[in-house]
């Protein structure tokens, strides 16, 4: 085989494989993050139960809430799956909050408030997610707002939260990064469900 | 049960709203609800087991919320993230990413002959350990020559805050109010522009 056959040989397979790979490229090569998804034991420990009929609404879209924020220009690809861990933590952590919880699918109105005795409803949605890596350390920031309304859907009470977990090695440890995510968006909810409390005594 | 007994006292307490006649008992599935468009159900949390009331509208039902991951994992213990804590340490079985897809497709190019920047990972075990801690693996020669100060540069921007950080873990939440004043209409209703920041 003479050499110009040996260059294109060389050159052809790389080119066969160009096209996958950047059409996937974080499939291929980076980090899918996805979370548990469950409180801490923690949780219920820390956090009392409040007597109250509480409805919580979930805007739409909230589930697929997404952010490749690799932190710094030359980290590896990730994609964290926020939204898909946020929501059913959400759920479990107004289940463990309020004696009684209920979860509104359907569009808030006066009607339905009154009708099934609610005392307030709760909308919780993600803002905002940072990524804070250096080599050593990562340092993740989930971002949320939440309004408390009254029976006739008045503002009770609208406030932002932010939780964060800051941890060694998570890169190096099987688990590290889907856990500090978690921990991250227990710390938001933590204070979500203490300050709708506070609103509602 | 658990379901039996969270509809009864939903159905029971709503049944305070409606007039009863004297010294009538009714069955809470003799309850007849006025007419809002809404229909109770009962569903079980996926991931706990634990059952919850939904109020859905039958007309316009909602499927997002409806298809929740049903993985069990066991509770996640935060005493993981501890500089020496292993997964294994504390039993965690949840789900968790994997640089072997990387080294997958380091060593089929390097099979099909390629003589891309791509190495098998017999060749950089040095890099996968700095890989390891930093997150990043990449051709050696380029990460060499073009990585090295920028990583130098963005490691800088955050040593104040990271240098002390302790060998065990830091988590912390604050929430801060917001003085406004609306209702759910105006933020949620009208406002159907406002959509989440998705960075």
């Amino acid at each position: 085989m003479n050499h110009r056959q040996q260059a294109e040989r060389s050159f052809f397979y790389p080119l066969c494989f160009l096209p996958f790979v950047l059409c996937s490229c974080v499939a291929i090569y980076g980090w899918n993050i996805h979370a548990p998804g469950l409180l801490s034991d923690e949780f219920a420990r820390d956090i009392p139960q409040v007597s109250k009929r509480v409805a919580l609404y979930i805007p739409e879209g909230q589930k697929e809430f997404i952010s490749k924020d690799k932190g710094t220009r030359w980290s590896d690809p990730q994609t964290y799956y926020i939204g898909e861990a946020f929501v059913p933590m959400l759920i479990e952590s107004f289940q463990s909050g309020f004696t009684e919880f209920v979860l509104l699918e359907a569009l808030p109105n006066p009607e339905i408030m009154s009708q099934y005795a609610i005392d307030a409803v709760v909308v919780s949605e993600i803002k905002d997610f940072k990524n804070r890596k250096t080599l050593p350390a990562q340092g993740l920031d989930v971002y949320t707002e939440t309004a408390v309304f009254n029976r006739d859907l008045k503002l009770i009470r609208r406030f932002e939260t932010r939780g964060t977990s800051e941890a060694k090695g998570t890169f190096a440890k099987k688990g590290g990064l889907e856990v500090n995510l978690n921990a991250a968006i227990e710390g938001s909810l933590r204070e979500t469900v203490l300050q709708v409390q506070d609103a509602l005594k | 049960m658990k379901m039996n007994s969270v509809i009864a006292w939903f159905c029971l307490s709503v049944s305070f709203a409606v007039p009863l006649r004297a010294n009538e008992v009714l069955d809470a599935r003799e309850i007849t609800m006025p007419p809002s468009g809404a229909q109770v159900m009962v569903r079980e949390n996926s991931k706990t087991g634990k059952p919850y009331v939904v109020i859905t509208d039958s007309q316009n039902p909602r499927t997002d919320l409806a298809s929740l991951d049903s993985n069990k994992y066991r509770r996640p213990d935060y005493r993981m993230l501890e500089k020496n804590v292993t997964a294994k340490d504390v039993g965690y079985d949840g789900p968790y990413s994997s640089k072997k897809k990387i080294y997958i497709l380091a060593a089929t190019l390097a099979t099909a002959g390629a003589t891309a920047a791509v190495v098998g990972p017999a060749l950089f075990p040095a890099a996968a350990a700095t890989g390891a801690a930093g997150g990043s693996v990449a051709v050696p020669a380029a990460a060499a020559a073009v990585g090295g100060s920028a990583l130098a540069v963005a490691a800088k921007k955050y040593q104040d805050h990271f240098q002390n950080l302790p060998d065990d873990y830091s988590r912390e939440s604050e929430s801060k109010i917001i003085e406004t004043e609306t209702d759910f209409y105006k933020m949620f209703v009208e406002k159907k522009t406002n959509k989440p920041f998705q960075s």
